[in-house]
């Protein structure tokens, strides 16, 4: 019994030493990096309290990580030293790194549209506001179907929000829902679509929109039903969403009643439905639970 | 004496002690649910991601074949009920027989020959099957039932009173709820293996027996399971509120945890089949 039992161990260590042996993935790399950007998550609390020898160090970590890194994860180094410069408000070291992303990364359309966007970025801390909304109608231009693309027009809205700029902040908001809208009139069946139906609602959220917020969030569940999930966060956001627009901003839960039932009509045999169905009670309109609670 | 369950708690802990045999299978157990956590491991790695990395895109997605989305994937996939049912079944069954006759040839002084164990038990595999997806069954109906009540109590508003302590306790009380009731379970059914193993009953003989020969005595048996499970709540925390020693950023922990509940299992399992066993023996000898 005791040989067996040592035999049993000894398999568990000659599968694991001859696993680690054979992965030729960038597990150990991934893992390093993974710390380094607990590190730099680190000195974003307060770079102002950081000495300049911190990020020296961070910076050297990079590079000896990036020396045995294989193509894909030196996109991703590149871009956290370009961040880690940025932090240091070096903006030209930082703009000199993510030059390098996108000459590098050509091919990928996610990466460049990201690497431009903090190219752009580095312009609007040193407060050259129209360098970077040039870059960023270029990202929006180019590569409108990534995510950083995709962003870009509620990007640009919410900086006039922040800056009190009503006027521009309005005409941002209006062109970002012209834009949301064709891109989802265009892509409707893919992901492209989905995300620009959901961009759509949050202009309207940002606007106080409510009515036509609650509309689009209709559309969101009723016309990408595979997408939600009860377990999906996504999924679960968006019926949250529905109910604190149906009963907090407009005071009618039965418009959130009548969207669920509806999916639940059209998707009978949807996952959602259980959870849906337990909402259902609560949903009613707000005379009607006033008698209730009179009775 | 063997009805005080602090006694027989002893007695069990003072049998594995000086008869070490009886954890063997309880080892095997162990091995199993060690592979079975390392392949989860190594799964999202190559040369395993062959075969496994197309199922981890699929079912979880990419984020999961990467570091350190690769921890919650292992933590979340070993305690999956598609993962453990079957190894319950399927190995459990086995592993919980083979030492009841352990156990038994012990307490008979004879010596305890491993081949012959093996044969004895397979002998009545689709019986040990039976009994364990019995449990099973009823364990999950347990939990389905749990999750029924942690629905509704989710629902509850209030912030103060005695409705939000009941919501508070459904909650945060999970992870003793679930001891709990594996416990009940546990003790309700705790002779059908032994009446299998020793009595050579079929399934449904040794589960009417178990019910009309020990009902009385059930309190006593979840005693013992309830007090040795104990062992195993620092670990039903650590799962539960991961969130906290997630908090400190290291996701090897959720590795570790899993390693490290079961090797606390391995003892809990042993402690309670040498406890319900010796039990029985005992309760057989004085009957004769």
């Amino acid at each position: 019994m005791k040989n067996t039992l040592i035999i049993l161990s000894s398999i568990l260590l000659i599968a694991f030493v001859g696993l680690s042996f054979l992965d030729n993935s960038d597990y150990g790399l991934e893992r390093q990096l993974w710390y380094l950007q607990k590190e730099f998550d680190h000195l974003t609390r307060d770079p102002q309290a950081v000495p300049a020898s911190a990020f020296d160090h961070l910076q050297q970590k990079y590079q000896n990580l990036a020396a045995q890194a294989g193509k894909p994860m030196q996109a991703k180094i590149l871009m956290q030293r370009g961040q880690l410069y940025l932090l240091q408000e070096d903006f030209a070291k930082a703009r000199e790194f993510f030059r390098r992303v996108t000459q590098e990364y050509a091919q990928n359309e996610g990466v460049q549209a990201e690497a431009l966007f903090y190219q752009g970025l580095t312009h609007e801390k040193e407060g050259l506001a129209a360098e970077a909304f040039n870059i960023y109608k270029e990202i929006q231009e180019r590569y409108p179907l990534t995510v950083t693309g995709m962003n870009i027009p509620l990007y640009i809205a919410n900086y006039h929000l922040k800056r009190k700029e009503e006027k521009q902040a309005a005409a941002a908001f209006k062109s970002a829902e012209a834009f949301y809208t064709k891109i989802h009139g265009e892509y409707s069946t893919t992901a492209a679509g989905y995300m620009a139906l959901r961009l759509l609602a949050t202009v309207h959220l940002a606007q106080a929109d409510w009515e036509e917020a609650l509309g689009v969030l209709e559309r969101l569940l009723l016309e990408y039903p595979s997408t939600q999930s009860s377990r999906d966060p996504q999924a679960v956001l968006l019926i949250r969403t529905i109910n604190a627009v149906a009963l907090n901003q407009l005071n009618q839960p039965e418009r959130a009643r009548k969207i669920y039932e509806k999916f639940i009509d059209q998707f009978p045999q949807h996952p959602l439905n259980k959870a849906l169905k337990t909402l259902l009670p609560q949903l009613k309109p707000a005379d009607e639970k006033t008698s209730e609670s009179a009775e | 004496m063997y009805k005080n369950p602090f006694s027989l708690l002893k007695t069990s802990l003072y049998a594995l002690s000086t008869h070490p045999a009886i954890l063997f299978p309880f080892g095997l157990l162990a091995f199993i649910q060690l592979l079975i956590l390392e392949i989860l491991y190594f799964a999202p790695r190559y040369p395993l991601a062959i075969f496994f990395g197309p199922i981890i895109r699929r079912l979880a997605g990419e984020s999961y074949m990467h570091y350190p989305q690769n921890f919650v994937l292992l933590q979340k996939w070993f305690a999956e009920s598609w993962i453990q049912i079957p190894v319950y079944i399927l190995f459990y069954s086995v592993g919980i027989g083979m030492a009841v006759l352990i156990i038994s040839d012990i307490n008979s002084q004879r010596k305890v020959r491993l081949p012959e164990i093996f044969k004895r038990t397979f002998a009545v595999y689709a019986h040990l099957m039976v009994a364990a997806g019995v449990t099973v069954g009823i364990l999950y109906g347990f939990s389905v039932l749990y999750g029924l009540v942690m629905q509704r109590a989710l629902q509850i508003r209030s912030i103060s009173g005695i409705y939000f302590y009941i919501k508070m306790a459904v909650i945060y009380g999970a992870p003793l709820f679930q001891l709990l009731f594996s416990g009940i379970v546990t003790a309700a059914l705790a002779f059908v293996i032994p009446l299998i193993m020793l009595e050579k009953r079929n399934v449904f003989s040794a589960l009417w027996l178990n019910f009309r020969r020990y009902g009385r005595d059930l309190f006593t048996i979840f005693l013992v399971v309830f007090l040795s499970g104990l062992i195993y709540v620092p670990i039903l925390l650590l799962k539960y509120f991961q969130q906290w020693y997630q908090a400190v950023r290291i996701p090897e922990l959720l590795g570790v945890v899993a390693v490290l509940g079961v090797i606390v299992l391995f003892f809990v399992d042993a402690i309670q089949v040498t406890a319900i066993t010796t039990y029985y023996l005992l309760d057989q000898e004085t009957r004769e």
